[in-house]
């Protein structure tokens, strides 16, 4: 691992929704190009993490940052001052998000949802920006799709569309929720490799996932959310390996 | 007693000059209020669901009494209702040697102010149907606020919007006529002068039935056409610009391809 700045840095980062606290004191660092995979149990706040980091949800207390900016936040004599909606469009743009129901745009096809941010964000001509879309597709295997609407895609095609989507922005940081939790077993594996391929070319990333093979396979680190809080974290050999916390013993066993 | 072929068949292939006029402003008032109730719906459909009470309520409100009011009372109380407590009274208006009548202009903001309530449910209840996953996806691609309405939540919108859009201008298509009682010349006010005339009520009354059934057929087509381009994202065979919407629409049967997939 490099000894440079993390990537991402969240410190004691609080989260409540109302009256319920759902992160409660998280900290966690992720090194550029390190591979993070975040396991729990339902309810724990893995989704919410991953939300905050990408301002879908607010956090009220700690310090989240991606790279050398602090989340959502300025700081201004050690309170935290809301940002601006421009600021935080801006602070969003390099981070990439995949979600665990795909959120294609279905009015458009697979070609149109991956080039509409590059041209109407980054501002990149219509060629450039599909000549980098067909390149992904290429590369998640979904080359002759690009003209189909997404409602005439299996689940995972459509999963691999959104991931191809995310990586037009050149993200620094891609977020996976459950990724593959809403797909059949056996599309699921054409999705995981896709990650694991994109795992492999230094991306840095935080997967959310329920798949436990995979995220030993494909993990620098893996985290055990539980309750709001980061139970347990390590290199997957510690994970799953000998002499496990009784925690997480507890959690693997109600899983396999 | 008994029909008048020879009357009807004449009528019917040549109207006349008067007659072709009346019809341009059953078609011209219609267009307008439709556009304009278009409009106010937009406005107060998403005023319905603003953050601030104060406009949510105002735009409920807005709803709420116009919808509680009918059509034809509407029109008096805009074109006489006014006018007589001396508010506001509506004149003729001559733009380049065209001139609009008070009872035009009167007739087409009612029509409008009444479109624009229906309009205002169906917009907000087409903005309400857009996916928040939809939203989050767009937000978390860097998209702006506006960028992510205008992109994604009304084209998406739009397809939900569209059909009952177009419910509503074939009935406004007809409301129209209600326009005669404050003397707009369209056609049923026509069509009613002069069978007072002519005394061939029965007649002219089919005949001008027959007009309306042919404005709303027509629009029943073009209605098509429009959805047909909007579902292309379900159809088997995508269609692509609108060449292909009317050929699809003319030519495929409607019903056998187009199941979700
Ligand atoms: N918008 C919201 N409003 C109120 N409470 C919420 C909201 N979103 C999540 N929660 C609550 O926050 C807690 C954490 O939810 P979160 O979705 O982060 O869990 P998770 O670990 O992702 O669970 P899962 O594995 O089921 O996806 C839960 O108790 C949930 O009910
Ligand atoms: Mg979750």
């Amino acid at each position: 691992m490099s000894t440079s700045k993390p990537l991402v840095r969240a410190e004691k980062v609080d989260k409540w929704f109302g009256r319920h606290q759902v992160l409660k004191g998280v900290s966690l660092t992720v090194e550029k190009g390190e591979v993070v995979s975040i396991i729990g149990p339902s309810g724990s706040g893995k989704s919410t993490f991953l939300r905050c980091v990408n301002q879908l949800e607010t956090y009220q207390e700690g310090r989240l940052y991606v790279g050398d900016q602090l989340i959502g936040y300025e700081e201004q004599n050690g309170r935290l001052v809301a940002l601006n909606n421009r600021q935080i469009v801006a602070q969003r743009r390099h981070i990439g998000m995949v979600f665990q129901q795909f959120n294609l745009f279905w009015h458009m096809t697979v070609l149109e949802n991956i080039v509409e941010a590059p041209i109407m964000v980054l501002g990149q001509s219509r060629e450039q920006a599909t000549a980098k879309a067909m390149e992904l597709l290429a590369r998640v295997g979904l080359a002759e799709k690009a003209h189909a609407y997404p409602m005439k895609l299996s689940g995972g095609q459509q999963q691999r569309a959104a991931i191809a989507r995310a990586l037009a922005m050149n993200p620094e940081l891609m977020l996976f929720d459950e990724p593959t939790s809403a797909l059949d077993p056996e599309t699921t594996g054409e999705v995981l490799a896709v990650i694991g391929e994109l795992a492999k070319t230094g991306m840095t990333m935080i997967i959310v996932t329920h798949e436990m093979g995979f995220a030993r396979q494909v993990s620098d680190r893996i985290v055990l959310m539980e309750d709001g809080m980061i139970q347990h974290e390590g290199p997957p050999e510690a994970f799953f390996g000998e002499g496990q916390s009784p925690r997480l013993k507890a959690f693997l066993s109600t899983i396999h | 007693m008994g029909f008048d072929w020879s009357f009807f068949f004449d009528r019917l292939i040549n109207p006349g000059d008067v007659y072709l006029l009346a019809l341009g402003r059953t078609i011209a008032m219609a267009v307008l209020a439709m556009a304009l109730g278009l409009l106010i719906g937009i406005v107060v459909g998403f005023g319905r669901l603003s953050r601030y009470k104060p406009i949510a309520w105002l735009c409920a409100f807005y709803v709420w009494l116009v919808r509680g009011i009918p059509v034809l009372v509407l029109l008096v109380f805009f074109f006489s209702g006014l006018a007589a407590a001396g508010f506001f009274r509506f004149s003729d208006i001559t733009i380049l040697g065209f001139t609009i009548g008070a009872s035009f202009q009167a007739a087409v903001i009612a029509l409008a102010i009444h479109e624009g309530a229906y309009m205002a449910e169906i917009v907000r209840n087409g903005i309400q149907a857009v996916a928040r996953g939809q939203i989050e996806a767009a937000k978390s691609l860097g998209m702006g606020a506006w960028m992510v309405t205008r992109r994604i939540v009304l084209p998406q919108a739009s397809r939900v919007i569209i059909p009952p859009l177009g419910n509503d201008f074939n009935h406004m298509l007809k409301t129209t006529s209600l326009a005669s009682v404050i003397g707009v010349q369209e056609i049923f006010l026509l069509t009613e002068s002069m069978s007072a005339a002519t005394f061939k009520t029965f007649e002219l009354l089919i005949l001008v039935s027959i007009n309306y059934l042919l404005l709303t057929t027509i629009w029943n087509i073009v209605q098509g056409i429009i959805e047909t381009k909007l579902r292309a994202h379900e159809l088997d065979t995508p269609v692509r610009g609108w060449g292909q919407s009317i050929s699809y629409y003319l030519l495929a049967r409607p019903g056998a391809e187009d199941r979700r997939a």
